[in-house]
């Protein structure tokens, strides 16, 4: 390779792995938070069932 | 102002609109990236030892291909400061209303604060070693920017200490109030303080060619969006799990209020038991004192079988 050419680029190639990691870095920071909001939902809508069994066996031992 | 609670309307057009900021914001970000990797000119570095050309045109600076990550870590940093300003804004109507569901959204829009700040974090991180070949500088932008982080995680220690739901939201809301006044200065800092290295991106001089500039607006209101999406669907979890734990609240409250009649009831009872038993005794004691001992005895007993009833 020609040597201006490569002292031109001369940053490009090592800078290459701390770009691709920032932006997999931002991505990945926000998909863990997706993932945690995800976990959350769920733990919520468990809760819910809980609840509504809960108030379906009140329901039942207060008819009897 | 209406309470949140009035504003069904409009929560329902912003519900049926998440989804549609969800994916317009992702595009524009995919935009963005694709862009700033296939469109976007690399910018200048340090000077060459000669002047070449390169495609017709004379090139007497390095490439750096470095300043990319400027292209997604900017929109990432802008939006957690405009989130940052919502949930100081929440705050100030938690204060003004009492109303809790504006604590939730102050607390909601926090988390994405701190989503926001630790991926401009890492990503800004990156780039200072490659560029500057340390992990960390106490650089004005970077320490401001620090300390925003500090103050946000300082909001989530502060909310776990306390368990007076209503302590809590007033002193987190004072909190995040006062933590955002962080937020603007270092926003500014790079103005004001002209010693700082860090870039400094939003000038009126800038001059960014059409080719980064599109790119760079792309990402800001793609960015955007998704932290607008983002809270939403934050908003909508935590407003539901908040409403769970009162109804657990209220139903254990419920059963303790239900086992303290049941054992009032008993109690009651026991008493009248007790008195009346009592009665028949004093009325039996003056016609026979040795026959005392043996009547107390059953009473006693009489006590612990309705103890036991």
């Amino acid at each position: 390779m020609d040597p201006i050419l490569a002292e031109v680029y001369s940053t490009v190639l090592p800078a290459a792995p701390y770009v691709i990691g920032a932006y997999v870095g931002i991505w990945l920071v926000l998909m863990v938070y997706v993932l945690v909001l995800s976990r959350r939902a769920k733990h919520t809508s468990d809760d819910i069932e809980t609840l509504r069994e809960a108030l379906k066996r009140r329901e039942e031992k207060d008819a009897r | 102002m209406n309470s949140p609670s009035t504003h069904t309307g409009a929560r329902g057009t912003l519900e049926r609109l998440l989804p549609v900021a969800l994916i317009v914001g992702a595009v524009l970000v995919a935009v963005d990236v694709v862009w700033t990797f296939t469109l976007a000119p690399l910018v200048q570095g340090a000077q060459l030892s000669e002047p070449t050309v390169i495609g017709g045109m004379q090139v007497t600076t390095k490439l750096l291909l470095s300043q990319k990550i400027f292209y997604l870590h900017v929109p990432v940093a802008v939006a957690s400061f405009a989130v940052m300003a919502f949930a100081a804004f929440f705050a100030v109507r938690f204060l003004m209303t009492k109303d809790r569901a504006y604590d939730v959204r102050s607390k909601t829009a926090m988390e994405v604060v701190l989503v926001f700040i630790v991926a401009t974090m890492i990503s800004g991180d990156l780039w200072t070693y490659f560029e500057w070949g340390v992990w960390w500088v106490w650089e004005p932008r970077l320490t401001t920017y620090f300390i925003l982080m500090l103050l946000v995680i300082g909001y989530f220690i502060l909310r776990n200490a306390i368990d007076d739901p209503e302590r809590r939201a007033r002193f987190c809301a004072v909190f995040g109030i006062v933590a955002f006044i962080d937020a603007p200065i270092s926003f500014m800092i790079t103005r004001l303080v002209p010693s700082s290295i860090h870039p400094v991106v939003f000038r009126t001089d800038s001059g960014l060619p059409p080719m980064m500039l599109i790119p760079f607006l792309l990402g800001l209101f793609g960015m955007l969006l998704v932290a607008f999406a983002l809270y939403r669907i934050a908003h909508r979890i935590n407003a539901d799990a908040l409403e769970v734990e009162e109804l657990k609240r209220a139903l254990e409250e419920q059963d303790a209020q239900a086992s303290r009649a049941a054992a009032d009831e008993a109690l009651g009872r026991l008493r009248a038991t007790g008195a009346h038993m009592m009665a028949g005794d004093a009325d039996a004691a003056p016609a026979d004192d040795d026959s005392a001992t043996p009547r107390h005895d059953a009473t006693a007993t009489d006590v612990s079988q309705a103890k036991e009833d």
